[in-house]
């Protein structure tokens, strides 16, 4: 199995913000969309990601860094060394721990996951957000979201009496 | 050292601004509600706000949206005290029994309203599209159990046409 210990490549990313951040190229490429630009050789010295700011950007980058699939000094993979169910757990209780940011930094972290095409930040930002819906009244979902209500008096009506066998 | 950049992905989607959850863009929504894990957790979500609603509306038919989660289970040997729905029309004996949601059991306040006589007297030939259908004897009564409602059919066979429902409005036939 090849080895990548001599030079491993590295990309800067850049916020709108006028911050850089130096990354491995595999850890940015974690990022579907970055992975598409440096494959079509857009990404020759930096690559502004626009639209994220920099306290955002380094939250995914955080996440890229640990989720994207280590190769170790030896050369074989982590998952060869430790077993998959337990690294899977251990990033399960990461992203736990990860996703507990207030509600602006979850509202941002869900945009730029989307943005950038990360599957497992997308999928963790979402059930997290089905996990509010879930747990609350429809009160509080509104208010965690800060979403307006914008069905009509009669609607908001026939909502509340048809899901009433649900929430009573 | 002079780092240049190259812009190489488009700025149209400003993320600073409002946190506005209810405008969140099609496909984000999407990814979104394909982590619903139960009927429960649909109602909240469409009922969050429209927009949502409408987002969940285009993307999936009534009918997709049924095969999704696992159907509910009506326990009809636990009743539950509950006010009526404001529609019960004509049943006078409508009762409330307990509902499971098996995708959700932490749900526990589910319920529907049967009339009690219907589940006495007459067989449930099975659900379509969240209504029960009850027959018994060429009469057949399509119940909704969320709202309380039901509306009923005399059922006949003719030769020629096959199975023929009647309501007092209309006619529906069958070939089987």
């Amino acid at each position: 199995m090849a080895t990548r210990e001599a030079g491993k490549k590295m990309i800067m990313l850049k916020s709108p913000d006028g911050m850089e951040f130096e990354v491995e190229e595999a850890v940015a490429m974690e990022s579907q969309t970055i992975r598409k630009m440096i494959e079509d050789d857009c990404a020759d010295t930096a690559i502004l990601i626009p639209n994220i700011n920099s306290k955002i950007l380094s939250r995914v980058i955080e996440y890229c860094n640990k989720h994207v699939p280590t190769t170790g000094a030896t050369g074989a993979a982590a998952s060869d060394t430790v077993a998959p169910a337990a690294l899977a757990e251990d990033l399960k209780i990461w992203d736990a721990e990860f996703i507990k940011v207030n509600r602006a930094t979850r509202f941002n972290l869900i945009q730029a996951a989307s943005y950038l095409n990360i599957k497992g930040l997308l999928d963790l930002t979402s059930q997290t957000t089905i996990d509010t819906i879930s747990d609350n009244s429809l009160e509080e979902i509104r208010s965690f979201l800060s979403t307006k209500n914008d069905y009509l008096p009669e609607e908001e009506q026939t909502i509340r009496r048809e899901n009433q066998w649900a929430f009573q | 050292m002079q780092r240049h950049s190259k812009l190489c992905v488009s700025t149209s989607n400003p993320m600073f601004g409002l946190q506005d959850w209810a405008n969140l863009p099609k496909d984000l929504l999407q990814s979104i509600f394909s982590h619903l894990g139960s009927i429960c957790d649909l109602l909240a979500f469409v009922a969050t706000c429209r927009s949502w609603r409408v987002a969940l509306t285009s993307y999936s038919s009534k009918s997709t949206l049924c095969t999704l989660f696992p159907p509910l289970l009506i326990q009809p040997n636990i009743r539950v005290h509950v006010r009526r729905p404001p529609c019960n029309n004509g049943h006078r004996n409508l009762q409330a029994y307990k509902v499971i949601d098996p995708a959700k059991q932490s749900a526990t306040g589910l319920h529907c309203h049967i009339d009690e006589e219907i589940l006495q007297t007459m067989r449930c030939a099975g659900p379509s599209y969240g209504q029960l259908i009850f027959y018994n004897r060429g009469h057949c009564v399509v119940v909704d159990p969320f709202r309380g409602t039901k509306a009923h059919y005399v059922m006949t066979i003719e030769s020629s046409t096959g199975l023929i429902f009647h309501s007092n409005k209309k006619s529906w036939s069958f070939n089987n």
